[in-house]
């Protein structure tokens, strides 16, 4: 009896063990597959994502890198046009040097010249009746370096008859004025003064020569730099 | 009953299992995807040092035709100083011959505008 009624149990034991035992082995591999499903989508969304961030961060540097070779170039020209900038600016000023250097040679032959006291004097004679024509006045003041006043003397009787001469009568009384002197480093030449010293003639030495370092600059500049020299 | 406990408790033992293999599989997942970034960054990585390789060679050539070019302005500039100073050399005297003789060749010959005012005085005098 207790074998027959033990044997449905035990049957029914192992079906409900078998049950268990497929519902566990259900559950289990459900688990795995729904793992396996993550791990395949894992290495998916993994392989994308690798994909996107490399892709996006190449195109960054590649833009970045673009960039700064640009500004490589860039700067390459900025420096270069500095550079030529530089250099026409270099010329300039050696130019303007030369210039200046020549004035200032020009100056000294003037002074130099001034010491032949023959041709010195006619040429303030000159100088003095420039000045007469100009002004045309009965009276004028000369004003002369101090070192000049004999030879500006003897130049003024001469510019006073040479003047008389060249107008057809015309007279004019010329004083050498003593006790106001061009300045003594002043090259030479004169100052003619009419009408209580208002009007003047400046025809000192150094004036004629700032005036034709002023007026034939051109002329000057086209003998010293013709157009083919001095070119970068 | 005590069997029925049994079944329950193995039941409840294969969901747990079961969790932790999907729990194991989400971690691994967050995992990959590091790996993932991190295998990324290293490839970035390298790509940016061979950008910044060619870069440098780049900017290295670049200075060096800069370099070339600034010897060949240069050198053009040592040209062009020298023709100016050499043909300074050469005009010098006659550019200073000018200067000095117009300084000193005083013109004396009366200016036509002058003339008329100078008879007139002229006249006027004779009077």
């Amino acid at each position: 009896m207790s074998t027959a009624t033990r044997q449905p149990q035990r049957f029914a034991d192992n079906t409900q063990n078998d049950k268990i035992q497929q519902m566990i082995m259900f559950i289990l591999s459900e688990a795995r597959e729904k793992a396996s499903e993550l791990e395949v989508q894992a290495d998916q969304d993994a392989s994308i994502e690798k994909l996107n961030l490399i892709e996006s961060a190449k195109k960054k540097i590649r833009s970045d890198y673009e960039k700064k070779e640009k500004q490589v170039e860039v700067d390459k020209k900025i420096a270069h046009s500095n550079e030529v900038k530089d250099a026409r600016l270099h010329i300039l000023k050696l130019k303007d040097q030369i210039l200046r250097d020549t004035l200032k040679d020009a100056t000294k032959q003037v002074r130099s010249l001034t010491s032949d006291k023959q041709k010195y004097t006619e040429v303030v004679k000159k100088l003095i009746l420039q000045g007469l024509i100009r002004l045309t006045e009965d009276t004028v003041n000369v004003f002369c370096k101090e070192s000049d006043y004999q030879l500006a003397s003897s130049a003024a009787k001469e510019a006073e008859k040479e003047y008389s001469n060249l107008t057809g009568g015309l007279r004019c009384k010329v004083t050498v004025v003593q006790g106001s002197y061009l300045d003594k480093d002043s090259v030479g030449g004169v100052v003619v003064a009419a009408n209580g010293d208002r009007i003047k003639v400046n025809n000192t030495l150094d004036q004629r020569l700032q005036l034709i370092f002023e007026q034939k600059l051109p002329e000057l500049r086209g003998l010293l730099f013709p157009k083919d020299a001095g070119v970068l | 009953m005590s069997k029925s406990k049994g079944s329950i408790k193995l039941l409840l033992d294969a969901e747990q299992k079961a969790a932790d293999i999907v729990k194991e599989a989400k971690k691994n997942r967050l995992q990959k995807s590091k790996h993932a970034r991190d295998d990324a960054d290293r490839e970035i990585q390298k790509y940016k040092e061979n950008a910044e390789r060619k870069y440098n060679q780049y900017k290295n050539e670049q200075v060096g035709t800069t370099s070339q070019g600034t010897h060949e302005l240069e050198a053009r500039k040592q040209r062009a100083i020298s023709d100016i100073n050499k043909n300074v050399e050469k005009v010098k005297p006659e550019v200073l011959n000018f200067m000095v003789n117009f300084v000193l060749d005083v013109n004396t010959d009366i200016p036509a505008e002058q003339k008329v005012h100078i008879e007139r005085k002229v006249l006027s005098k004779a009077h």
